[in-house]
């Protein structure tokens, strides 16, 4: 009876792995995280917030889909010389930035670019994107990296080629789009269910504004500095307005006009994007050339070293100085800005 | 003893389970059974209101038919044309979108495509210039209206695919939008950057800079569309006229034209350079 049992027991088992041809086939199928229930993939509007501009109205986001933006995110196939990925130069550590030795960001063959690679958090809510605000969809942000001529210097359909030649993508695509076709609108919709779930909202301040912890003193008075100074432009909760306004840096060596580029308008001369505060604490350097290491040189800077240029915002034009006392206080609160969860968040870490 | 009895056949019932569960995948799906008697009587009372209308459009210099010339060298039997300005020129690229088809009917009413996105590629009359407006009603048509370009919304809507993905290579990744039309071409003249070479890039739909032109043609002769058979309408685009009226444009003065505002001028010339010239039922 038992030997029956037990030649029954292997007959089974061989007939039951016989059925599985589909996962068995692929060797290079990556093996993540097990699968997490569905809900802790839909995307979240912190209580609060305003309405996100990217809704996902096309897009449900899935695990899958989510999962593929992630491998898509780190995958250096998508440069030239297969060389850089986006995680290059946007690294979980540093919130998504390029961290405080890259002033700018090398590309392909070493090219070096003029501006400073910007945080990647909370981006379904802005609905210009970009320092100069070029992508105005999250679903297309990831054309202009790929193809630019100084980061991954693609040509877009080498970039689906080389996805579809790929084993790997080929079920990836299939697990989140039910088939292996790789097209640019699911590559890049893939991109947009990974970027816009990267969502950080777990600072000491957002724990302070949920009444589950306190500010210090110095916090407390650095808040107050930081509303009758800063919060006119940097608007809460997301601490930017999104607007575009030339906060008057000295003009560099680049002569980087920035949204002027994009709209031609000379009114946008010298004007860039007002970039939030969150995570500060691993973003230096500062501004969109990366010109100042530190919190303490960016305060010194907007307290002291505006330059009256070409449309400088009406807000700069009158001085704004502080104390040193003022200064401590408000870096004190600029760091409760730091939401340390979110750059060791495991699912948003590398993956190969 | 009498426990492991109880194990391996409880073990033995959960592997005759898995069994029939492992394989159910293969079951094709059950075929949805549709009840004839009315599915029969609904398609009996249906009797079609719509048909379709062809359009045919023909891209042109002046009088001649458009072509596309592949390589850079004059031969002798390169075409060439002479621009408004006096430029001699040879075209190697004319394409671009038309959006937003509708249809006017006679008693003021409109027939709007779905989807209406077409890429028209003078290089490729055979598969890009032709095809068909689905389904419009039966009635009698006056005029047809269309934009050059992609309206704002839906270059701004994300990911596109079909006739508006960006592998089209008609997509701005740097200032991100769709490119309207491209005219390319060469040219015995020297231009100011010392080359004989004309790139004009036309896009932007925001502000100042929005180039979407809208075209409303009145039809040279009604247009019916009923059962008795699929109408036609045919259209001719000149390409010359994105180099005239109401900017003379000289190739020597402009060699490229690649931003929403440096090729405003061009859009505008174009926005008058269709013409339909029959329609036949």
């Amino acid at each position: 009876m038992r030997t029956k049992i037990i030649y029954f027991f292997i007959f089974s088992l061989v007939f039951i792995f016989s059925c599985k041809k589909d996962t068995k086939k692929i060797d290079e199928t990556p093996q993540p995280e097990p699968t997490p229930t569905a809900n802790n993939y839909v995307p979240i509007i912190p209580q609060g917030w305003p309405t996100p501009s990217y809704t996902f109205q096309n897009n449900p986001v899935t695990y899958d889909g989510f999962t593929l933006g992630r491998y898509l995110f780190y995958e250096p196939l998508l440069s030239l010389d297969t060389t850089v990925a986006c995680g290059s130069c946007h690294e979980q550590a540093f919130a998504f930035s390029n961290g405080p030795s890259h002033t700018f960001s090398h590309g392909v063959n070493d090219v070096i670019g003029k501006r400073n690679s910007l945080a990647l958090f909370n981006l379904t809510w802005p609905n210009q994107l970009m320092w100069d605000g070029s992508v105005n969809n999250l679903e297309n942000q990831a054309i202009a990296p790929i193809t630019n001529p100084v980061e991954m210097n693609l040509n877009l359909g080498t970039a689906v080629s080389r996805l579809s030649y790929s084993t790997k993508y080929k079920t990836l695509f299939k697990k989140a789009f039910g088939d292996t076709l790789v097209t640019s609108q699911r590559m890049l919709r893939a991109f947009a269910q990974f970027m816009g779930l990267m969502v950080s909202n777990n600072s000491k301040y957002d724990k302070v504004k949920a009444g589950q912890d306190v500010f210090t003193t110095s916090e407390n008075n650095g808040y107050a500095v930081f509303t009758s100074n800063c919060a006119g432009c940097h608007t809460e909760p997301l601490f930017s307005d999104y607007t575009f306004r030339n906060k008057g840096l000295p003009i560099n060596a680049y002569q980087d006009s920035g949204r002027y580029n994009i709209t031609q308008n000379t009114a946008d001369i010298y004007k860039f994007k007002v970039p939030t505060l969150r995570n500060l604490g691993f973003t230096a350097p500062y501004m969109h050339d990366g010109r100042f290491q530190t919190l303490s040189e960016v305060i010194d800077f907007f307290t002291s070293g505006v330059a009256n240029t070409q449309n400088l915002d009406p807000f700069m034009a009158t001085p704004h100085p502080i104390t040193t006392q003022q200064k401590s206080d408000l870096i004190s609160f600029l760091n409760t800005l730091n939401d340390y969860s979110f750059t060791t968040n495991p699912r948003f870490s590398e993956i190969h | 003893m009498k426990n492991l009895k109880t194990i391996t056949s409880k073990l033995l019932i959960t592997l005759v389970v898995l069994n029939l569960i492992s394989c159910k995948k293969k079951k094709e799906a059950e075929p949805v059974v549709v009840n004839p008697t009315t599915t029969g009587a609904t398609t009996a009372t249906t009797t079609a209101t719509t048909n379709d209308v062809t359009i045919n459009i023909t891209n042109m210099a002046d009088n001649v038919i458009l072509q596309i010339v592949k390589d850079t060298i004059y031969k002798p039997s390169t075409p060439k044309y002479i621009s408004a300005y006096g430029d001699t020129f040879s075209v190697t690229k004319f394409r671009y979108y038309i959006s937003n088809i509708k249809l006017k009917k006679q008693d003021g009413s409109y027939y709007t495509e779905t989807e209406s996105y077409h890429l028209i590629d003078a290089s490729d009359s055979i598969n890009t210039c032709k095809f068909n407006l689905k389904n419009v009603p039966y009635g009698t048509y006056t005029a047809i209206e269309y934009m050059i370009g992609i309206d704002s919304t839906r270059n701004c809507s994300g990911a596109q695919t079909g006739q508006l993905d960006p592998l089209k290579d008609m997509y701005w990744n740097w200032n991100q939008g769709y490119i309207f039309l491209k005219f390319e071409a060469y040219t015995s003249s020297i231009s100011s950057f010392g080359g004989h070479n004309v790139e004009y890039h036309v896009g932007g739909f925001k502000g100042t800079n929005n180039n979407i032109k809208n075209v409303s043609l009145t039809l040279p002769s009604n247009l019916v569309v009923d059962d008795d058979h699929i109408s036609k309408l045919f259209i001719k685009a000149n390409a010359k006229e994105c180099l005239k009226t109401p900017t003379t444009i000289s190739f020597a003065a402009l060699p490229t034209a690649i931003s929403p505002a440096s090729a405003k001028p061009i859009a505008n010339n174009y926005a008058d350079m269709f013409l339909v010239t029959t329609v036949i039922h």
